[in-house]
């Protein structure tokens, strides 16, 4: 079959936007989308809103973005106060600010710089979440995990997270509260307090972290 | 069931690797099941379906690319018509069976594919005589055409029923998947599971 050119939008101020196939958007200002979309590229900034799912090659808002269904794109990057409805799916993510996403998430490559609240499960070959603010995850799988505080100097506000079960190869945990982490090798940091942890390999806790129960696994 | 810690040990693999492979729809996200255990929740997986998906896997990761090894594995019947020499370059298709199941038509749509294929192992492996076998064939054929049924989910039985005057008859059908068998007067002779089948014509390259 042969691939049908849609038309780009690029648009600055107000605007609302109806369509669904789009080769390229680029659009500054208060942006409102009332279909799904599906385009090549997404660049945004300001305030947008979409109250379907957005599918993308590239995706990048700066700003307030808020999507009522799922966010699907190869690469994302994202900044700001972020609202996604549904999913989010791709193969990697770059995101900073406020981030709340209510359904699953399912990543290649999954960095957050900043607070994050995940709805359902979150699936990533590589997760890093530098702690800003209060997360909330709940179960959370992958290769490589990690969620540190990034050192700081003067005042910073709260920075923690939570969750029910961190499941993957290499964990790294700074601030976390989780009931159950397993992996191969798991490093528990300051401030963490975790109900059980299972491990095959290696395991590192720190003096300042609260671990219940360990279990080797044999 | 297998518990992901067991899976794990067993298969040598990572959480990573599963993970992966999960993300990836290389392994169907139902396969992972939650069940409460006194720990809090564990994931099981349905035994022989994850080993033998995950050593398929391990097998042919490094010779397909990705969207290469989900067409393989994963067995959605696709919409698209075949020509008669793409079946034909089908290794193990029995040429007998396939120009009598095509009652001269030169085209075959996947599924049409998936019992010809089917039917030409059962010539190989199974006694009956080839004409019995060929009205089956063609009746299983119409069946599958008019219900519009999705193979993947269904198996080829042979079965032998012993009657009440202890006379022996051999009956070919076609039952979903999860049917069992419990009648002791019959004799299950032969199963082709359809999915197995899909596997190994995906496997030689068709899709």
């Amino acid at each position: 079959m042969e691939e049908k050119e849609y038309e780009s939008v690029k648009v600055s101020g107000a605007n609302v936007q109806s369509g669904t196939n789009y080769k390229d958007i680029k659009v500054a200002g208060a942006s409102k989308f009332v279909n799904d979309i599906v385009c090549n590229t997404f660049k945004a900034s300001g305030a947008v809103k979409s109250e379907g799912s957005i599918k993308a090659n590239f995706f990048s808002t700066t700003g307030a973005l808020k999507i009522g269904g799922t966010l699907d794109a190869k690469e994302i990057k994202a900044a700001g106060g972020i609202t996604i409805g549904k999913d989010v799916v791709c193969e990697s993510a770059k995101m900073s600010g406020s981030i709340t996403i209510k359904g699953k998430v399912s990543a290649k490559e999954f960095f957050v710089d900043g607070e994050i609240k995940v709805g359902d499960e979150l699936l990533a070959d590589k997760f890093e979440l530098k702690l800003n603010g209060e997360s909330e995850l709940q179960e959370v799988y992958g290769d490589e995990i990690s969620i540190t505080k990034e050192f700081s100097f003067g005042f910073r506000q709260h920075r923690s997270c939570t969750a029910t079960l961190i499941e993957a190869t290499t964990i790294e945990l700074e601030g976390t509260q989780c009931k159950k982490v397993s992996g191969d090798h798991v490093k528990i940091g300051e401030g963490c307090v975790i109900d059980l942890v299972e491990y095959t390999t290696s395991i590192d806790i720190h003096k300042k972290a609260k671990v219940m129960e360990q279990l080797k696994i044999e | 069931m297998i518990s992901k810690r067991e899976l794990l040990d067993l298969t040598n693999i990572s959480y990573g690797q599963l993970y992966r492979w999960k993300r990836e729809n290389l392994i169907p996200e139902d396969w992972f099941v939650k069940q409460s255990v006194p720990s809090g929740q564990e994931t099981f997986f349905p035994k022989e379906k994850i080993l033998s998906r995950i050593s398929q896997i391990l097998e042919l990761k490094d010779k397909y690319s990705l969207d290469e090894l989900c067409h393989i594995l994963n067995p959605e019947i696709s919409n698209k018509i075949f020509l008669l020499r793409e079946i034909v370059s089908i290794d193990g298709i029995d040429l007998v069976v396939l120009n009598d199941f095509l009652e001269g038509e030169t085209t075959a749509t996947f599924s049409d594919i998936v019992l010809i294929y089917t039917f030409s192992q059962v010539k190989k492996q199974v006694h009956i005589p080839y004409d019995t076998l060929r009205g089956a064939m063609l009746a299983i054929k119409h069946g599958v055409h008019v219900k519009k049924i999705n193979l993947a989910e269904y198996e080829l039985d042979f079965i032998r029923h012993t009657n009440d005057t202890r006379k022996e008859e051999d009956y070919c059908f076609i039952a979903h998947k999860s049917n069992a068998i419990l009648d002791p007067k019959i004799k299950v002779l032969k199963t082709y599971v359809f999915e197995d089948m899909i596997n190994h014509i995906k496997e030689k390259g068709m899709n």
